[in-house]
């Protein structure tokens, strides 16, 4: 604006002359005619745009505004006048000056537009110029910001020597050289001082590697020369070996029997004093039984043993080394920790890396057994013999034992390694006395550092040997509170420790026999045949017409969803349903038929088979919602057992199935009888068809007379 | 053993109830020739929650004098002095109540009947299957198998003085009318009035004659009876029913399951109560309109009993299951007692 206020008055006036004449031109111009001008010259078209601009920009604004008020009132006067008087001015005239002053507004106008137009582009100019200008000041500011950082890094930067834990100053002064140490210098310049004892430090620290280099030298020097000596001993074994061999000869000539005995009493002092006991028992015992069917062998890897009786300070047992070297070495790393904080941080995590090797490495350790082991071989008939390794589990503190069995015969031994057979090794000694499945450590102490470690004894029994309380008791380990169950220690409180052995024996070679037994019924009634000792065919009628038709072995899980069983589920939660045999049996006379589910256990037959039924004659149904069904499968499972005699036990088995064939005979045909129907004729004599509130069926078998009554 | 135990539990039965004349005691009769008491006192304070069990009193197994065999307890009565046991073996047993309550497992009995006698045909053992205490406590009344007589025993002096025969097969349960009227349910499906009076049988009803109660799938035996004047319920195989005694006709059929056997009826408070094959137990009124059906832990009912003495009035039923379940309303079961834990 100020360019324009500058323009000079006199030539406004001429401006304006003119101006009056251009206004004509100007709106001829833009008008659609073109009337010609005599008296003034043309101009290009171009000359007057340029006049236009011209005198645009000398214009001020106030003028335009003053000049087009004046002519608004003009305007308004000549109208007023016009309307007041119509008459007096002819409407020409009015017409000539009213366009003339329209001609005046409009090119005033054209005019601000124009000036308007030429501010707007100066201001934006402007605009460019500041904005400009405003970059450039944020990019010195961000600049200044970085460099702001730079010298903040600078400044902080901290060097490694900060982390090294440095000799402390008084002692620093005190065995430092002079030459180093410069006291005159470094007493009032901390960091020259720092870099003294820096430099003492490395002279320090170089002179100690260099010791630690001479030292290994030598132990390796000695190591060697340990090696070169026991290379030499064990050159001598051979020899030794043979002077043995060949005295041998000469020994059994003068009739000295060394052999065993001198093994033995080699080990003795190595044998963890819990093994010692069992073999001490099982020596007596063979000595006093003159049992020419079992013998007792101390065994194992004797040198192992010595060098861990070596390495052990004499008192100690050999069950707590590890363990205590384990948090020796722990109690110095934390006594590294307290020095500096820093340092602390560091062995944390150097730590934490090697914290699940360590957990590893401690989980083998607890589940390690002492070299030395006794072991039983128990010749059972003529063909089978059963190896019981005993090992101490020094770190648990328990007795484990391992089983094996060995046959002549080809057949049996494909037998005994199939898992899940009856003779399966692994289920042999299950539940010799009731409860004891050796599945879990029978220390306490043992059991809670193993779940410590989170491990579970039962996971490993394949390679370490099941953990059985008999092994505990035999060896005479005593557990304050032991984890075993009230039954078992029941077992046991019964029992002489003078008489265990001989138990225990005896009860293996039982096991045995009962497992052929069960392995031999099992495959007889596969072929569908009840196969029954003379002695007990006279306790069933003679005429049985029910059959059984199919026996088929079933998975346990498919035992415990069967329908049948849903209605015994609080028995099956007991631990006897977790292990043993699964089968189905199907019994049929005429129409109806008769499923049952049997569940034998490892304890067979001292626990009896478990026999679920589920009968199928015009409806099903199962002992649930049949009171017959119901007493039969009672006396099955609970009472039959006790009316065979002792010595046939072992055929338990096929004894019920047998019973169970008889009684499906009495119970299709009292029912039958009940409801006078001929479905099933009567075949057997039983005068009475019910007795009692429940209306049991006869289910008791009179040998003298042939016939069924009641118990 | 202890799935032994878990087994033994699982087939458990209960076959008959009685309290005790303070009505304090419950003896529960079981299978295995078990006596289970439980302290009423105890067992309804209200110090128990589902997870602490009321448990029995005490345990009490019948020996029977010494002999080694194993009977099952199948009916229980009693009177002012006594608690009476009828066994599977035709032995009646009692033990006084002084005994048991100051002695409990150790109480021995101190009386014994042979309640059963031999017959040729059939062979043995005879079961007693039912006894009742006359109203003035002073005879008993026994049901059994054998010769199938219901006999009327003295309890002052030990004495039979009547024994009448006449059922075919082994009584289930009997009922007293009067001083002189009893009724008997038998397996032979006859029910049979008897009248000391005539020293004989009065009347005898055959429901499975009747076309509305006979159901010939289930057989004719009568499981239960009872009889409160005029009226008598019965039921078994045929349908549970009401007859009216002086014209001997069948008032009304009570109506539950289709093919439920019925083992217990009693008339208390002019209701009936029932239960049999069916784990509910079901209430009517006399006319014949059920009242309310509730569930039970046991799928046999074989008895039900409610305690009129002392003051823990509460309704019980047992049956093939190890549980008593104690209702102290009617409309649901209140809980149970285990017999064994």
């Amino acid at each position: 604006m100020p360019a324009t206020t500058a323009a000079p008055v006199s030539k406004k006036r001429t401006s304006r002359t003119a101006s009056g004449n251009d206004q004509q031109q100007n709106g001829a111009n833009n008008g659609t005619k073109r009337p010609s001008t005599g008296d003034l010259k043309p101009m290009s078209l171009q000359e007057f745009y340029d006049l236009e601009d011209k005198e645009a920009t000398a214009r001020s604004q106030a003028e335009d505004e003053a000049q087009f008020t004046s002519e608004c009132e003009s305007l308004k006067k000549a109208l007023t006048r016009f309307v007041d008087n119509p008459a007096d001015d002819s409407a020409e005239e009015l017409k000539n000056m009213m366009t003339l002053h329209m001609i005046k507004l409009r090119r005033l106008n054209r005019l601000t537009q124009f000036r308007n137009r030429k501010m707007r582009d100066r201001a934006a100019a402007e605009r460019l110029r500041v904005e400009e200008q405003h970059l450039q000041l944020q990019n010195h500011r961000h600049e200044i910001e970085h460099l702001q950082k730079e010298v903040d890094r600078c400044l902080e930067f901290k060097s490694a020597d900060q982390d090294i834990p440095l000799v402390p100053v008084d002692e620093f002064y005190t065995n430092a050289p002079a030459d180093i140490s410069k006291p005159d210098v470094t007493k009032s310049d901390n960091h020259q001082q720092r870099l003294a004892r820096l430099g003492w430090e490395l002279e320090e620290r170089k002179g100690l590697s260099k010791q630690l280099q001479e030292l290994q030298e030598r132990k390796n020097l000695l190591a060697s020369d340990i090696g070169a000596k026991e290379q030499r001993l064990e050159s001598l074994k051979p020899l030794t070996q043979s002077i043995m061999e060949a005295a041998r000869p000469m020994q059994e000539a003068m009739g000295i029997k060394l052999d065993g005995e001198t093994q033995q009493r080699e080990m003795a002092p190595l044998m963890p004093k819990e093994l010692y006991v069992i073999g001490i028992q099982a020596q007596a015992y063979k000595d006093i039984s003159r049992d020419e069917k079992f013998e007792v062998i101390f065994g194992g890897d004797v040198e192992s043993a010595k060098k861990l009786s070596a390495a052990l300070p004499t008192g100690k047992s050999a069950s707590q080394t590890p363990e205590d070297a384990d948090s020796g070495n722990e109690d110095e790393e934390r006594r590294e920790d307290g020095a500096e904080e820093r340092a602390q941080r560091l062995s944390s995590r150097k730590r934490r890396a090697t914290v699940s090797e360590a957990v590893e490495r401690r989980r083998e350790l607890a589940l390690l057994a002492h070299p030395l082991h006794v072991v039983f071989i128990i010749t059972c008939s003529d063909k089978t013999k059963v190896t019981l390794t005993f090992e101490y589990l020094s770190e648990l503190r328990a007795v484990s034992v391992k089983c094996r069995l060995e046959t002549d015969s080809a057949e049996l031994s494909k037998l005994f390694a199939t898992s899940g057979h009856v003779l399966y090794e692994e289920t042999l000694l299950q539940q010799l006395f009731p409860g004891d499945t050796g599945l879990t450590c029978p220390n306490p102490v043992g059991q809670a550092k193993l779940e410590h470690l989170n491990i579970e004894y039962e996971t490993y029994v394949n390679r370490i040997g099941f953990a059985f309380h008999w092994a505990q008791q035999l060896a005479g380990i005593k557990f304050a509170d032991s984890t075993m169950t009230r039954m078992t220690r029941e077992a046991f409180d019964r029992i002489q420790l003078c008489d265990l052995l001989q138990k225990i024996i005896r009860r293996v070679r039982r096991r045995l026999q009962t497992r052929l037994s069960l392995h031999a019924q099992i495959t007889s009634l596969e072929g569908t045949k009840i196969n029954l000792p003379k002695a007990l065919i006279g306790h069933y009628p003679t005429k049985v017409l029910s059959r059984l038709t199919s026996w088929k072995a079933l998975s346990s899980d498919d035992f415990k969803a069967h329908p049948a069983t849903q209605s015994l589920q609080a028995v099956m939660t007991s631990d006897a349903f977790a292990t043993g045999w699964f089968f189905s049996a199907t019994m049929e006379r005429g129409d109806a038929k008769m499923v049952t589910l049997v569940h034998v256990g490892d304890a067979f037959p001292d626990i009896a088979p478990l026999f679920i039924l589920l009968l199928k004659t015009r409806a099903t149904r199962t002992a649930a919602d049949c009171s017959s069904l119901k007493t039969l499968e009672e006396s099955v499972n609970c009472t039959f057992a006790r009316s065979v005699p002792k010595a046939h036990m072992a055929s338990l088995l096929c004894a019920q199935l047998q019973y169970l064939t008889s009684r499906l005979d009495i119970l299709l045909e009292a029912e039958s009888a009940r409801q006078s129907t001929k479905d099933f004729a009567r075949e057997h004599l039983f005068s009475r068809k019910a007795r009692g509130p429940d209306r049991e069926l006869p289910f008791a078998f009179q040998e003298s007379s042939n016939s069924f009554s009641f118990s | 053993m202890g799935s032994m135990n878990a087994l033994k539990r699982h087939y458990c039965r209960l076959f008959d109830q009685a309290y005790s004349p303070d009505g304090k005691f419950l003896v529960v009769a079981d299978g295995y020739g078990r006596l289970t008491t439980f302290d009423l006192d105890d067992c309804l304070s209200n110090s128990y929650t589902d997870t602490r069990p009321r448990l029995p009193a005490f345990h009490l197994t019948h020996k029977n004098h010494g002999t080694p065999r194993e009977s099952k307890l199948y009916a229980l009565a009693s009177n002012d002095n006594h608690l009476i046991c009828g066994d599977s073996h035709g032995d009646v047993f009692g033990y006084s109540w002084q005994d048991l309550s100051e002695q409990g497992t150790n109480s021995k009995p101190s009386f014994r009947y042979v309640a059963t006698s031999c017959v040729e045909s059939v062979p043995g053992p005879y079961e007693v299957n039912a006894l009742a205490v006359s109203d003035d406590g002073e005879r008993l009344i026994s049901g059994g198998a054998g010769d199938n007589a219901v006999k009327v025993w003295s309890l002052e002096n030990g004495r039979l003085i009547h024994s009448f025969t006449g059922h075919s097969d082994y009584i289930h349960d009997v009922a007293l009318r009067s001083e002189h009227e009893m009724a008997s349910a038998s397996e032979d499906g006859t029910v049979r009035l008897w009248d000391t009076r005539v020293n004989g049988c009065a009347h005898t009803l055959k429901p499975a004659d009747n076309q509305d109660c006979a159901r010939n799938a289930l057989g004719s035996w009568l499981g239960c009876v009872a009889v409160d004047g005029e009226w008598l319920v019965c039921g078994g195989g045929p349908a549970l029913a009401i007859w009216h005694l002086s014209s001997m006709s069948m008032a009304q059929v009570l109506s539950t399951g289709a093919d439920v056997e019925h083992h217990a009826v009693e008339l208390c408070d002019n209701k009936i109560l029932a239960g049999g094959s069916q784990p509910r137990l079901f209430q009517w009124t006399y006319r014949g309109e059920s009242i309310t059906d509730v569930g039970c832990s046991s799928n046999i009912i074989y008895d039900i009993a409610a305690n009129t003495n002392g003051r823990n009035h509460i309704t019980t039923c047992c049956g093939s299951s190890s549980k008593v379940d104690v209702f102290i309303n009617l409309g649901y079961k209140s809980f149970s007692l285990e017999t064994m834990p």
